[in-house]
């Protein structure tokens, strides 16, 4: 009986020594993929370092709402939280963040630089870089052989080496073979190839000082690239995310898709995994003058003012972020592609993928990564995205190209207070 | 008295309490807001009227009020019509009358995310169900999400399956209301089923009609999940509903001051219609 106490007695001093060690507790909320590749790497950062991490997973839209309300409250946020690059800016704009710039000075030169920019706010530094989506042109090689092209990835970056270029083989493929070279949506669709088609051009609908580029005349021309695909009957429409996407993929009514490397993941994983070998992976047509690459997507992790222990926090993010094994275990499970440079030169990278024909796709695309330019999202890109696929919607209805964009322009100047 | 007033008050004070704090300071704070300049979590700019003013200029506002306008007159007469002559029949001594009451009603409380999600599918243009029949009738595939037309009717048609059984429960209250000797009588005056569905049945359902109406009114100003799901407001802006660009202005372009004036002008205009119809089936009431 004696012993028995004793026992129980060691059991509770340890359980309180339990709850004191737990303590240091980061708090961290992320969304989908990124979620489960953090629950991935969560315990060996527990062990090495003693601080314990309580994960949140939380659906996209909600993450949001969430996080601006317990800003607003000041308190309920995570001490760690994910942030899409493109809504980003909005919330360091209310000031909710811990600056970093002292700390993340020496791991500046470690990222990709493009993938600063919506981490910046006047000067100081908010977070740390995580995930890009590197754009390349996903094409189906079978569709290619039937039109009697040639199907390798090399000779398709030749053959496809400008839009141009590209115009030309979409007529040849639509005539030989009747299938559409890619899908752009004429309703429901955010205009992401758009906008990687101007990033491509280092233009987007605003430049590095904050002013509206809507209305520039290259990015009209671009437009104008989209409706006559539209006009030639040589791009179908349904846009990304709907059914008739899906199907289109699927049942090879495209023969192209413009997308970021992270496409390669939802078309093995669901989209049409017993497309084995069918596909290949080459860099984007090149405009006049820019890159054979842009960015799609991509999130970063920051501190909340709310955070209690800034200092645990920040070894956290440094923990997941700064190091090769837990941003290629991340990419590996969940295909999450670094901004991390050093990563680049892992074996992971010079593995054929049979599902690409064997093709190194990674490589293909970490080549491009090093080639992004920026795209400047500034706090009023939602809405100015808005009045974009607005814009486009008016003109898939029959409205003119160069009125329409000039109207988007003037209507983003004036609702934001911009030049 | 003082006494018995004090524990009455005490026991209500629940519902006070909560109106107070989720309706009556909502109300209040976003009149304040709507003077301001305010991104939801920094400090607020106060800008006098600038966001009223700015309403005038907003088209999207505009296009919203009108989309509104729109679908209040396609589907509420249609579906209004179609309730009443739902609700007579589940009126009448038909088999299996409990169950045709609870089925009616059973759109409504489905999930109406799920809801919008199954519409979506079945009116998509190339591989709808809906696109699929009318192949069979030999009419070529309609763009019905792709089209500003097509888009406005798929929302009436949503609306209408939504909202149908709602609206009849509230008719056939109304109609088990009517004294069946009014009916008696009539067929002894050699009345047809028909004369009397218009001659007595309608006259004698006007209230509930007029109630169900200005329901409907609010309804449709303040109509949301259907369209931000469905077709987000597109194409080109053409099932923009005027909370849906409500809430786009305050939750997506963190713009909470102009949000604010936004809800007031929807307050402002429901209120307006709502009156007009009141007295309009008033007048008429009293000529008859």
């Amino acid at each position: 009986m004696r012993k028995m106490t004793f026992i129980i007695a060691v059991l509770l001093v340890l359980s309180l020594n339990f709850t004191v060690m737990a303590q240091e507790v980061v708090t961290v909320e992320a969304w989908s993929i990124a979620a489960d590749g953090l629950a991935e790497i969560i315990p060996a950062f527990e062990e090495e370092t003693g601080i314990k991490v309580e994960l949140k997973k939380t659906e996209n839209a909600t993450m949001k709402q969430n996080l601006l309300l317990s800003l607003n409250a000041g308190t309920g946020a995570a001490d760690v939280v994910l942030m899409e690059d493109f809504w980003a800016p909005r919330f360091l704009d209310t000031g909710g963040f811990v600056d970093i710039t002292d700390r993340v000075e020496e791991h500046y030169g470690k990222f990709l630089e493009f993938k600063w920019d919506p981490i910046e706010m006047n000067g100081k530094y908010y977070g740390m870089p995580w995930d890009i989506g590197p754009v390349g042109l996903f094409y189906r090689r079978d569709l290619f052989e039937e039109a009697g092209l040639e199907s390798d990835p090399e000779a398709v970056a030749e053959m496809l080496s400008t839009w141009e270029k590209y115009y030309e083989v979409a007529e040849k493929i639509k005539s030989e073979t009747g299938t559409y070279m890619l899908a752009y949506g004429k309703s429901n669709y955010d205009n992401r190839m758009f906008q990687n088609m101007l990033q491509q051009q280092n233009l987007g609908y605003f430049d590095e000082t904050g002013e509206v580029l809507i209305d520039h005349p290259q990015v009209i021309e671009t437009a104008k690239y989209i409706n006559q695909l539209w006009e030639d009957d040589l791009a179908l429409d349904a846009a990304e995310w709907t059914t008739g996407w899906y199907a289109a993929i699927e049942t090879g009514e495209i023969a192209t898709v413009v997308s970021g490397s992270w496409l390669g993941g939802f078309l093995k994983g669901w989209i049409a995994p017993e497309h084995d070998g069918v596909w290949g992976v080459v860099p984007l047509p090149a405009w006049e003058e820019g890159v054979r690459t842009a960015n799609n997507g991509g999130s970063s992790l920051y501190i909340t003012n709310q955070a209690e222990n800034v200092d645990n926090a920040f070894k956290f993010i440094e923990y997941a972020l700064t190091r090769n094994e837990p941003q290629l275990a991340m990419y590996e499970s969940q295909d999450l592609f670094p901004s991390l440079t050093s990563t680049y030169e892992a074996d992971l990278f010079e593995k054929p993928d049979p599902y690409f024909g064997g093709q190194k796709q990674r490589q293909t695309f970490a080549e491009l990564a090093e080639d992004i330019t920026p795209f400047y999202f500034t706090t009023d890109f939602d809405e100015a995205a808005t009045y974009v696929s607005n814009a486009f919607e008016e003109i898939a209805l029959g409205a003119e190209v160069e009125e329409e964009f000039k109207d988007a322009a003037e209507k983003t100047r004036r609702e934001t207070g911009r030049d | 008295m003082m006494k018995k007033n004090k524990s009455g008050l005490i026991f209500t004070s629940p519902f006070y309490i909560l109106f107070l704090t989720f309706m009556v300071y909502p109300i209040l704070f976003s009149f304040y807001l709507s003077f301001n300049k305010w991104n939801g979590v920094g400090e607020m700019e106060w800008v006098g009227l600038a966001n009223y003013i700015n309403l005038f200029r907003d088209d999207l506002v505009w296009k919203s009020m009108f989309n509104a306008l729109f679908f209040f007159f396609t589907y509420v007469p249609v579906m209004l019509f179609l309730a009443l002559v739902l609700a007579v029949f589940l009126n009448s001594n038909i088999k299996g009358r409990g169950f045709f009451r609870a089925a009616v009603y059973l759109p409504n409380i489905t999930s109406l995310v799920a809801v919008a999600f199954t519409f979506q599918l079945l009116l998509d243009k190339n591989y709808g169900l809906l696109n699929m029949f009318l192949s069979y009738l030999g009419i070529s595939s309609i763009n019905w999400l792709g089209t500003p037309l097509g888009a406005r009717l798929s929302i009436d048609m949503l609306m209408i399956w939504r909202w149908l059984g709602y609206n009849t429960i509230i008719l056939l209250a109304g109609l088990q209301s009517i004294p069946e000797e009014m009916y008696e009588a009539a067929i002894i005056d050699g009345a047809s089923k028909v004369q009397s569905f218009f001659r007595i049945t309608v006259p004698l359902m006007k209230p509930v009609l007029l109630f169900t109406l200005v329901l409907s009114t609010i309804g449709t100003f303040r109509m949301f999940t259907e369209v931000f799901i469905l077709t987000g407001g597109g194409p080109a802006n053409s099932t923009l509903t005027p909370v849906v660009h409500l809430y786009n202005t305050g939750f997506n372009w963190f713009k909470f001051g102009y949000a604010s004036s936004i809800t007031y002008l929807i307050i402002l205009i429901t209120l307006i219609l709502s009156m007009v119809q009141m007295k309009l089936l008033n007048e008429k009431e009293v000529k008859s």
